[in-house]
């Protein structure tokens, strides 16, 4: 495949969310950068993912299951520096056949420039606060007592 | 505050900032963050926070709850540049009861004039290890 060459953290990000929804695994691994300091936390399985070799797995999982899903961004902060920009946000997750908002997701994305543009170095996803629906695996986060914690 | 302190790298503010939580110092965890705003919390389980306000208040609540927390930071991954620094680190957290749970946190350092600030920081629990090495669920609804 050819690789894209992304000029803005923006156009990274376009990239890493069309390739999600479309289930590209090629796709998604060509808005990572090739580096084994790459981070990437799932919000269902919630472990570091660290390397490419990892995070390539992590997605071929994801994608193993039927997602056919769109994902919209909200409350999207940005902050961008030489060569870094870090992007805190929702992502409003809307499954085939259903209109309504099956679950919301708080991530941070980080991308980094290389000679070759944009890529991304660190995803960390997160389930949203209970009270939006959100439908995380039984006993994920009821494991941990979190207000007891941080 | 008379004196403010000057975190000459991303690791001193970090180092403050979790040294601040096991001390229940709330005015010394407010100052690692930056004066802006714009700063972000989230914590484990939670929406996010935006603000000195609502962060001050939610770490305010947990120190009053949680005192005698311990951390072992771990698997520290960093990159940066000249003004922003961005820090993945694996929380191992024992509470004054003994409990313990491990946290995934993002902490975001950024340069504000001469000294390094918090100004996000993201933390969402770790599944238990032995989940970790049972095959994936094929359960989860979101991704």
């Amino acid at each position: 495949m050819t690789e894209t060459v992304f000029h803005t953290p923006d156009e990274a990000e376009a990239a890493y969310y069309a390739a999600f929804e479309a289930a590209d695994l090629d796709a998604m691994m060509n808005v990572w950068a090739e580096d084994e300091a790459i981070v990437c936390v799932h919000p269902v399985g919630g472990h570091h993912l660290r390397g490419q070799g990892h995070v390539l797995e992590g997605w071929v999982h994801v994608f193993s299951r039927e997602l056919d899903m769109k994902i919209t961004l909200s409350d999207v902060v940005k902050t961008v520096t030489g060569d870094l920009a870090v992007h805190s946000g929702l992502e409003n997750i809307v499954r085939a056949g259903d209109p309504s908002v099956s679950g919301v997701v708080v991530f941070t994305n980080v991308y980094r420039r290389y000679e070759d543009g944009w890529k991304m170095v660190l995803h960390h996803a997160s389930p949203g606060p209970r009270e939006i629906t959100v439908k995380a695996p039984e006993g994920f986060i009821d494991d941990y007592d979190a207000s007891r914690l941080h | 505050m008379a004196n403010k302190p000057r975190f000459a790298t991303a690791n001193e503010a970090e180092a403050v900032f979790y040294g601040s939580i096991e001390a229940g110092d709330l005015d010394m965890l407010m100052q690692v963050w930056a004066d802006d705003d714009g700063i972000l919390c989230i914590h484990p389980g939670g929406g996010r926070l935006a603000g000195r306000a609502a962060i001050r208040e939610s770490w305010r609540s947990i120190l009053a709850n949680g005192s005698g927390m311990r951390f072992v930071l771990t698997d520290e991954q960093a990159t940066l540049d000249e003004d922003l620094a961005v820090h993945a680190v694996r929380e191992a957290i024992t509470l004054s009861n003994n409990s313990q749970g491990v946290m995934l946190a993002t902490n975001v350092y950024r340069r504000v004039g001469d000294s390094w600030r918090l100004i996000m920081h993201h933390a969402s629990p770790e599944p238990p290890r032995q989940e970790a090495e049972a095959p994936l669920p094929s359960r989860g609804t979101l991704h």
